[in-house]
């Protein structure tokens, strides 16, 4: 990484035509004893204050090695970067120093992670951990900061916040280890919040109590989300846009209502169609068929090619790009518009 | 990590406190055959072990030790069983042609004395570490399928073992029983008394964990009987655990041994062991260091190469605990 | 948190009249009469005899002889007497002394040097560094205090001194207070310090893998922070654990190195205790040796329950 001084820290303020953040032609793989790993291989996608973007994919498609690397909490090794540009507010994050890097994270892009049991430090009351954002990246005493963490629990609306700030995380309910993990996220009122599956781990009705939430916190801060997910139902209320990934690479953009109404890509189409749905009760279930595909052995062409009932011949051999459907909407398929106008190859 | 990340490498976690060891072979790790059929932990984990230098290093020396405790003649031409090879006039005399180790206090000679010297600590070794393991792996085996009273019971039992110090309470049996001329079988039972709680602790863990995985539960709903879900279904998947172990321990008895010897409660002369020969060039060692050395060493790298291993036999059945 | 103690009070009560139960009645049938021990070669006038007899009830079965011991040791703290007249507790106060000193200063070279060893090889995993560390730890397991005592004591002891003029280590008794203990206490320390760099290097990589590392990574922590605070305070619980429950095994351990010292520690003691055949002297050093192991793990239980939350609200 090359060094660069502090003082080229992306500053706040007006954006112009900038994103807030974008992500460029990323790829990012892993060495292993099996072979080197293509986790990403050239993902763009790019956010604007108060937006909600929607990383949508099965596990192994990229989606969370993508955050990550925003983050910059990839292990290096055996990670690595060898393409690729992530910049926010126009300075590539890529490029810092480490120190530098160090003051974006967690202040500036924070992120909330799937299991919160495990993602909070056992041995440390709650009250500890998100007072420590302001300890040490605020500077302020130990009191006045745990005076921050009681104010923040009771924002997340964690009920007699007073009292259970002294509680240790395994002393929480799921749903509340969660909205820790929020609160101790949006601490510094970051301008970017990476969530992470940040559901998964829950009951039904608790997701869809931290889903509003999260949205609920957007609206009065303006910050950009980006929200992972291999569940399409979650998304469909909160998210702007939507970008679906497969394999390491975006197969599908699109804002939301669009991709619901008529999917570009066989793969959305397939994800869309195995969604249970109430008018279609008593019908079979769709499913994808075939396998997630090998990381070390990936298809040679489209990588969606053996799972593709749009098959044809050169689907085998060349790899498509993201072809453009319009401003808003892109398609990594050579037969978009056959899956658009819904006929079956 | 997250569900995506590619697995980087082995998860570490390496120890030999007893508890640690017993982690259930993962399942993930076995390696298919071409047939389809899934290879057994056993046969994977031999694929893993020959490419280990580790491994190969104590096997060969394993090897040529069992060779010199069967077969000590193959290595030397004197008899130091036989007290006419001593000459007092030549007492702690250097390396020379013949007595390439030099002459101990009573004038034999090292080198053949150091040689014969493996055969109790093999024998001992060995044998300790059968009988823990059928004893203490057998009641582990009961205990952890019976649970309930019995299980209370025995592990109370190992509980007052595990307090009594391994040396002194060996220190204590031998010498109780130095009357009735057991000559190394004595050693073998008051280390095995001490020690069969280690292997039962470890059998009982692993049978517990494996008590509750789906296909010894789905034996017992089939109506399996007791002994065949304990010998068919428990037993081989606790085994790799004991074994380990086992090997560990292995090298540790044969120091022990080794010790009691040296405090002279283990094997009685005229008999030869490493620990007794470190015993008898104890007093003039300041002035002769080489008559303790040899056997010194000799001692060090069998019970290094029954801890390499055993060391080496842990990662390849579990590469969790590399 | 206050049942949690209880239970493991009560827990412990088993284990002692066991262990000290086994040793009693392993030492009851110790070969030879030690009222005829006692006197050696004399003659010994039979009055006397039958009064030492009667006096340590000698001739009383076993599980009787059992009770008034262990009574003793219940109700008033008495450990009885040697057949020279001297109570067990006078005679042992200080050989424990000499056993405990050695014991502590292994256990404080034990976890320095094993933490810091541990440490560095996490910090270095898969380099030379980590590889030279964990093949150092093999060699170490492998040498067996009787080795490395008579080495060491050459080599460090021995030849040092005869190369620089000076004495750093003395190599026998326990006469030049800390310096005496330098060396045996190492010597004692060995295995342990490689069990412990194993444990110390194992618990900080695992913690270093688990999500809330990377959590606090997230968060903008330093490299160093991340480390020292969040893995670190982890990853102690096993290491302090195992350095709780070394102290009893150390203790215990200590016979081969105090011979080699000629420390007069109770191992030593007990050693000649056996061949005297002196009851009393055996069973209470063995009791006392039970007990430290005893307290020691009740200790490392309550160390757990300190350092881990999970356990405190169990």
């Amino acid at each position: 990484m090359r060094k660069t001084s502090l003082d080229t820290l992306p500053a706040e303020g007006g954006l112009g035509d900038e994103p807030l953040l974008a992500v460029d032609n990323l790829h990012v793989e892993f060495a292993t004893r099996a072979g080197v790993v293509r986790a990403v291989n050239g993902v763009s996608y790019s956010l604007r204050p108060g937006e909600t973007l929607a990383v949508l994919g099965e596990s192994g498609s990229g989606k969370s090695v993508t955050a990550q690397a925003i983050m910059g909490i990839l292990d290096v090794p055996p990670a690595r970067i060898p393409k690729g540009e992530i910049r926010f507010r126009g300075t590539d994050l890529l490029k810092l120093s480490d120190e530098a890097r160090t003051q974006v994270r967690g202040q500036r892009i924070a992120m909330i992670f799937q299991d919160a049991l495990s993602a909070l430090n056992p041995v440390f009351t709650v009250g500890w951990q998100i007072s420590e954002m302001f300890r040490i990246h605020r500077g302020m005493s130990r009191r006045d900061a745990t005076a921050k963490a009681v104010e923040l629990m009771d924002r997340v609306r964690i009920p007699a916040a007073k009292q259970r700030v002294n509680d240790y995380p395994h002393q929480f309910s799921g749903g509340m280890r969660q909205r820790i993990m929020i609160a101790m996220s949006i601490a510094l009122d970051p301008e970017v919040l990476i969530a992470d599956e940040p559901t998964t781990a829950l009951d039904v009705t608790v997701q869809a109590q931290i889903m509003e939430l999260l949205a609920e916190l957007q609206r009065e801060s303006n910050m950009g989300m980006i929200l992972i997910t291999h569940d399409l139902g979650v998304v469909a209320d909160v998210a702007d846009k939507i970008s679906v990934m497969y394999g390491g690479r975006i197969v599908e953009n699109a804002p939301v209502h669009d991709i619901y109404q008529s999917p570009a890509h066989p793969y959305t189409k397939g994800l869309l169609e195995s969604i249970p749905r109430v008018d279609l009760k008593g019908q079979d279930l769709y499913a994808i068929k075939g396998l997630p595909p090998n990381l070390l052995d990936m298809p040679t062409g489209c990588a969606f090619h053996p799972r593709c009932p749009y098959r044809q011949d050169n689907c085998v051999t060349d790899s498509p790009p993201l072809y453009e459907i319009n401003a808003r909407r892109g398609s990594a398929c050579h037969y978009w518009r056959e899956v658009l106008d819904g006929d079956q190859g | 990590m997250s569900s995506e990340t590619p697995q980087a490498g082995p998860v570490y976690s390496e120890t030999l406190t007893t508890d640690q060891v017993v982690t259930a072979p993962s399942p993930g790790r076995r390696r298919r055959k071409k047939e389809g059929k899934p290879a057994s932990l056993w046969s994977d984990a031999w694929h893993d072990l020959r490419r280990r230098p580790m491994f190969i290093v104590s096997i060969v020396l394993i090897a040529i030790l069992l060779v010199m405790s069967f077969w000590p003649s193959l290595f030397t031409d004197i008899n130091p069983l036989d007290a006419r090879t001593c000459e007092l006039s030549t007492a702690r005399q250097g390396p020379s042609p013949g007595h390439i180790f030099g002459r101990d206090n009573q004038g034999c000679d090292v080198y053949a004395r150091t040689i014969y010297g493996a055969k109790n600590s093999i024998l001992i070794g060995v044998t300790t570490t059968i009988l823990t393991m059928v004893v203490g792996g057998l009641l582990g085996l009961i205990a952890g399928t019976r649970g309930g009273m019995v299980d209370t019971l025995t592990s109370r039992v190992t509980e007052v073992f595990f307090a009594i110090p391994m040396i002194l309470g060996a220190l204590l049996i031998t010498a109780t029983f130095r009357g009735q001329d057991l000559g190394i079988w004595i050693v073998v039972m008051a280390l095995s008394v001490l020690s069969w709680p280690m292997t039962f602790r470890i059998m009982r863990a692993a049978v517990i964990t494996a008590r509750n995985q789906d296909f010894v539960v789905a034996a017992r709903a089939l109506g399996a009987s007791q002994s065949r879900i304990m010998f068919r279904h428990l037993l081989p998947n606790a085994l790799a655990p004991v074994i380990v172990v086992a090997t560990i321990n292995l090298g540790g008895f044969i120091a022990a041994e080794a010790a009691l010897s040296f405090l002279g409660v283990g094997v009685q002369p005229p008999d030869i062991s490493w620990g007794l020969m470190i015993a008898d060039a104890r007093n003039r060692f300041l002035e002769a260091p080489l008559p303790l050395v040899f056997p010194a060493v000799f001692l060090s790298i069998t019970v290094l190469a029954f801890i390499m291993m055993g060391d080496a036999v842990r990662d390849a059945i579990d590469p969790k605990l590399r | 948190m206050g049942r949690y103690i209880i239970r493991r009070l009560i827990q412990a009560g088993p284990v002692l009249l066991g262990a000290t139960f086994f040793i009693f009645a392993t030492v009851f049938a110790l070969p030879g009469d030690p009222v005829a021990a006692l006197a050696g070669d004399k003659r010994q006038d039979p009055n006397i005899v039958a009064i030492i007899r009667e006096q340590y009830h000698l001739d009383d079965p076993l599980l009787v002889q059992y009770w008034y011991y262990i009574s003793g040791i219940v109700f008033h703290g008495d450990f009885g007497k040697t057949f020279a007249g001297v109570p067990v507790t006078q005679l042992l106060a200080g050989k424990l002394q000499v056993t405990l000193n050695l014991a502590l200063v292994a256990l404080t070279m034990e976890a320095i040097i094993g933490v810091l060893l541990g440490l560095w090889a996490a910090l270095r995993r898969g380099r030379a560094t980590d590889t030279a560390i964990l093949a150092s730890t093999l060699l170490l397991i492998s040498i067996p205090t009787l080795v490395s005592g008579f080495v060491l004591q050459l080599w460090l002891g021995v030849w040092l001194k005869r190369v620089t003029g000076t004495e750093f280590f003395p190599i026998s008794g326990a006469t030049q207070g800390l310096k005496s203990y330098l060396l045996p206490g190492f010597v004692l320390a060995g295995v342990s310090i490689a069990y412990l760099t194993r444990l110390t290097r194992t618990s900080l990589v695992e913690t270093l893998r688990s999500d809330y590392i990377r959590t606090a990574t997230a968060k903008g922590l330093s490299r160093r922070r991340v480390i020292g605070r969040h893995g670190l305070r982890n990853a102690l619980i096993p290491m302090v654990t195992y350095l709780g429950a070394d102290l009893g095994s150390l203790m215990g351990g200590a016979v081969i190195t105090e011979t080699i010292f000629n420390l007069p520690g109770i191992g030593f003691q007990l050693y000649t205790g056996v061949y005297l055949r002196e009851q009393p002297v055996v069973v209470g050093i063995v009791t006392i040796l039970v007990l430290v192991y005893i307290v020691a793990n009740l200790v490392v239980d309550l160390m757990y329950a300190v350092l881990d939350p999970r356990i405190r609200y169990e």
